[in-house]
Formats: C-alpha cells, structure tokens, sequence
C-alpha cells in the first residue's frame, strides 16, 4: 500500500484500509480511556492525600487534670500552662475557657483588674469580656468554654474536645 | 546600538545584470532591509550575564558580611511573641487580616492570584508591547501602580508602624 | 602518521589535548561559526539563542531582574545544600543546630546570611520582575501563558520562603507559621483540613516540621526547577524577549 513521490521517499499510508470508520464506536472507545485514566490518576491522588494525613497524633491529650478543688478558690482565674486554657472560679461556680484566639490562634492574655475587658490578643488586638464575647478587634467568634467535671479521686478535669455550647458551670 | 550600513551588507556587482528570472511560492525577502539588529550570544550576552551574577554574589556575600540574620529566642508554645509578626511579604496581607480574617486573608490574596493569572487573557491589546510605561497603556499602568502601592503600603504598615497589640506606633517610639 | 597516531606514546603525548577537545566541541569554519559552536555546543549555554536582539542586551529594559531573581535562586540552591549537612528537622535539636551555626560551624554564620538575605531579596527580585514585564507589556500574545507560568514561580517562591521560615524553629518562626497557617484555615469549607494537612496535626509541632523541611528542601525546588526551565524554554519559543512591534 506504501506510495512513492518525486523524490522516490516512500511514504506510509496512515491508515490500511478504505473501509468505512465507525465514528461512534471510537468516540466510545476514546471516552472509555479517558474515563479509566481519569478514575486511576484521580484515585492515586486521592490515596496520596490520605496517606499524608496522620492517623495517630503524639499531641497531649484533650482530656486532662488541672488539678484538686482546693487549687482553684472562690474568685480566683489560673492559667494552666501548655493546655492553652484558664480555669475560672467564681461564686455560682467553675469553667474552663479558651486562651486560643479564636483569630488566628495567639495565646490571649488574660487583663487582670478590668471590670470589663477579660482577655486581649496580642496578635491583633482583639478584646474579650469576661465571659469570653468579642467585644472588638477581628476574632469572628466567642471564646469557647470546655466541658469540665470531677473524677472520682476528687480532681478536676478538663475535656477540650468538646465544647460546653450551652456555657454551663460545673457547681462544685 | 550600531546602524548597519546597507551598502556595506549588499555590495552591487557591476559585472552581473539582475533580471526576473522566475516567480515561486514563498516568504517574500527582505527589500532594502539588513538582517535584524541581532548580535551574537557570545561574547556579547554571556559576558553581561556572567558579569551580573559576579554582581550579585558580592553584594550577597557583603551584605551577608556585615548584617547578621536574626535569630530569636528557641520557640516557645506558651507565649506568644507580642506582636507576632509573619514574614514581611505577608505583613500587607497580615494587616489585611487585623481587619477581617476572611476578606482580608483569603477572598483579597484569592482574588489578587486569579487576577494575575488571568490578565493576558483579559488585556489582549497588542499595543505598546516593549515599551515601558507606554502611552497605549495609560490604564492598564495606572491600575496596576494603584495595586503595587497598595502592597507597599500596606506591608510599610505592618512592618513598621504595628507595635504590641498590632496598636499603631510610630516607628521611632 | 596513520599508524603511529594511534599508538600508545603518541596518545599519551596528546592526552591533555584530546581530552580538552573531547569536552569542548569546536565549531571550525569561520569565528562566527566558532562563536555559535560555543553556545548550542554547550549544554549549559544551549538555552541561549545563538544571536539575540540589540533590544535584549539594553540594560534599561530589563534591569536584568529575571535573571537576578535566577542567579539568587542558584545562590540559594548551593547555601541551602550547605546548610542541610548541620541541620536536622526535629524540634529538640533544630533551634541547638542553628546555635552550633552561629557560633561553632566555621563560615556557618555567614553560610546563613547569605541564605537568609538571598531568600528575601529573590522575592523582591520576582515581584519587581513581574512589575518590569507589566510595566513593558510583555505578558501580550503570544507571551499569555509565559506570564502565567511566572506568576505561578512567584507563588512557588513565596511558598519556599514561607515553608523554610520555620526550620529555625525559634519564637519568630513559630508564631509566623502558627498565624500563617491559621490564615488558610479560614477557606471555606476545606479550610480546617487544609491547615491540618500541612501541619500534620492539630498544633505546629514536630510533624508540622518535618513537613515543611520536606516540602522546603525537596517538593518545592523540584517544582521550582521544572517551572524555571518551562519559563526560559518559552521564551525563545515565544520569540524572544518582547521588544516594541515595529522593529
């Protein structure tokens, strides 16, 4: 089938026989591959992500003891160190507040003898009230308050994965 | 640049007669026109070239000489540093973020990226290629001066007039 | 001559020269054909074009800053090299081996200079770069997919420097990258993930270390490398500098 031009190159035909081509059939065939290359490709990725995401974390615990009641005394606020929480206690009872900016993740300072502004960023200066609502600056939400509660040796604890919606105190 | 001299390129040949002799599909040639203004690559580009980089390696190595990185104290998750500062070309996106962490931080960058990416296909004006500041231009220039100064300004901000607290200072207070 | 060329004495008393021949490969001919050997002869100097436009070599066009953000990537590539054999990515001995660079390494001091002021002068150069190419019109056809290519390199650089902003792992380091990462967890719906993607966890700890020295030292020059030769690639594909129409 090969064919010779004027310069005696021979040039091979593209295609072998004349017949007619059914269309629909290499459409079907063209879009079969693409879809296979596209499910392989896409689920390689897919595993990829899956394998960079950690499945066993060597991070403290959420769930961990601040301490015996006697530590935390009527009308006293104690930062625990590390844990990224204060521990509140007042008259009608205790919680446990986030010192995590809710921003872009600073450690808050507590602002001590301010009967209106509990907390300040350092970051970029955003303003908490006592009970943790922005009262200005760019934080977008509250502070959370943390689940809390006696064990039974008698120590308080804290759980910071789980969030106290409804901002109950633990009434000791 | 030096102007070629057309006599010099196409000397005429007195002893020949020039005459149509055939007419043939192709690119037309170039009439009373040299070669395009180009010279070779080496000598006259490489030794720019290597000529720039020793430039650079020595102001590095200098500067390098006489100013020392900083370097803080070892990193501490329980205080955080006041203010806390992100590198300088994400202080203007940082002052951004003092103001709304999702408009500022995400949706402006997000925006500003696709912008960027995008311009060739929406500024399809051929005019005033390779001149710069072109008078074809004046909007296009205009424009992005605007956006350029912003930047600037905004990481100068960040950079130099946020004290403790992200308060603004001045710098020399 | 035929036989005696190849015997053993005599190769022995032209090595120096057949060696030299053997590596640098000579145009002959004419010296223009000398000059052009020299170029596509040589894989290093080969991306070059043999001749270039007057308009190219203008200092007050260019300012040479493309090749400036280049030249200081290779700075960066050679110190960075350096740096790695005193580094180790962990979080008790990261901020310890940037001590021992400071005060015991000999040169190490200056090692991290350089490639500390190189890093944030490559952004500078890369931004200023991207200015010159807007301010002469040069992202026009057919150079679109050029500029999209650089803009992409910008981020890359970005990135880089972003990810090795916490190798030190001192204060500045860690609250840089505890903000930074805390930015991209405001995306919308991924946000969350994302941020614990890239730490590898909930905090900016060991793994978020690790990760970055990773993505620092291997994922990102690779990618910078591969984009770096697409964009000098395409601009003598694309025809060259720009240079005004009319010429």
């Amino acid at each position: 089938m090969s064919s010779q031009n004027s310069t005696g190159a021979t040039i091979l035909p593209f295609k072998n026989s004349d017949g007619p081509v059914d269309e629909d059939r290499r459409d079907f065939v063209k879009k079969m591959g693409v879809a296979a290359l596209a499910v392989g490709v896409g689920g390689g990725a897919l595993q990829c992500v899956r394998y960079l995401k950690p499945n066993v974390l060597y991070e403290p615990s959420k769930v961990f003891k601040v301490g015996a009641l006697s530590n935390f005394p009527i009308g006293s606020r104690i930062v625990i160190e590390g844990r990224g929480i204060e521990v509140v206690r007042e008259r009608d009872g205790m919680h446990a507040i986030s010192l995590v900016c809710t921003h872009l993740g600073c450690l808050i300072k507590p602002v001590e003898n301010d009967p209106d502004v509990g907390y300040m960023c350092p970051c970029h200066g955003s303003t908490f009230a006592h009970k943790g609502e922005v009262q200005g600056g760019p934080a977008p939400t509250d502070l959370p308050w943390y689940e809390m509660f006696m064990d039974h040796t008698g120590a308080i604890v804290v759980d910071t994965s789980k969030v106290n919606q409804k901002r109950t105190k633990l009434v000791v | 640049m030096k102007a070629v001299n057309k006599e010099e390129m196409f000397p005429k040949d007195p002893n020949k007669t020039y005459s149509l002799m055939a007419i043939v599909d192709g690119e037309t040639f170039n009439v009373e026109k040299g070669p395009e203004d180009t010279v070779q690559s080496w000598p006259h580009l490489m030794v720019r070239e290597l000529a720039l980089f020793l430039l650079v390696f020595a102001v590095i190595l200098g500067v390098s000489l006489i100013f020392n990185a900083p370097l803080e104290e070892a990193a501490n998750p329980l205080h955080s540093t006041n203010p806390a500062k992100a590198p300088w070309y994400f202080v203007g996106i940082q002052e951004l973020v003092s103001y709304s962490a999702f408009l500022g931080g995400i949706a402006t960058p997000a925006l500003i990226v696709l912008t960027l990416l995008l311009l060739p296909y929406l500024d399809r004006n051929p005019k005033g290629t390779g001149v710069w500041f072109s008078r074809d231009r004046r909007v296009a220039t205009a424009l992005f001066t605007v956006f350029v100064v912003v930047m600037v300004v905004l990481i100068l901000i960040g950079q130099f007039l946020r004290g403790p607290n992200w308060h603004l200072y001045l710098p020399w207070s | 001559m035929s036989e005696t060329a190849y015997s053993l004495k005599e190769s022995i008393r032209h090595l120096p020269r057949n060696i030299k021949e053997s590596i640098i490969r000579r145009g002959g001919g004419t010296a223009e054909q000398e000059r052009a050997a020299a170029v596509f002869g040589n894989m290093f100097l080969h991306v070059h074009p043999v001749r270039v436009h007057l308009n190219s070599l203008r200092a007050g066009y260019t300012f040479g800053l493309g090749l400036i953000s280049f030249y200081l990537f290779l700075i960066l590539i050679a110190s960075g090299l350096l740096l790695m054999f005193y580094y180790t990515p962990s979080t008790e001995l990261a901020y310890r081996n940037m001590k021992d660079l400071e005060y015991v390494v000999s040169f190490g001091v200056v090692l991290r200079n350089v490639h500390r002021w190189s890093a944030h002068a490559m952004v500078a150069f890369a931004f200023l770069h991207m200015c010159r190419v807007f301010y002469t019109g040069s992202y026009k056809a057919p150079r679109e997919f050029n500029w999209v290519i650089g803009v992409c390199l910008l981020l890359v650089t970005l990135f880089l420097s972003f990810t090795g902003y916490l190798l030190p792992w001192d204060q500045l380091a860690f609250w840089a990258i505890t903000v930074g990462s805390n930015i991209a967890a405001y995306m919308p719906g991924i946000g969350e993930k994302v941020r614990f993607l890239l730490l590898g966890g909930n905090e900016v700890g060991q793994m978020a270390l690790l990760r970055f020295y990773v993505l620092h030292v291997a994922v990102l020059p690779l990618v910078a490398v591969v984009l770096l030769g697409v964009h000098f690639w395409r601009i003598r594909k694309d025809g060259g500098l720009s240079r005004p129409l009319n010429d």
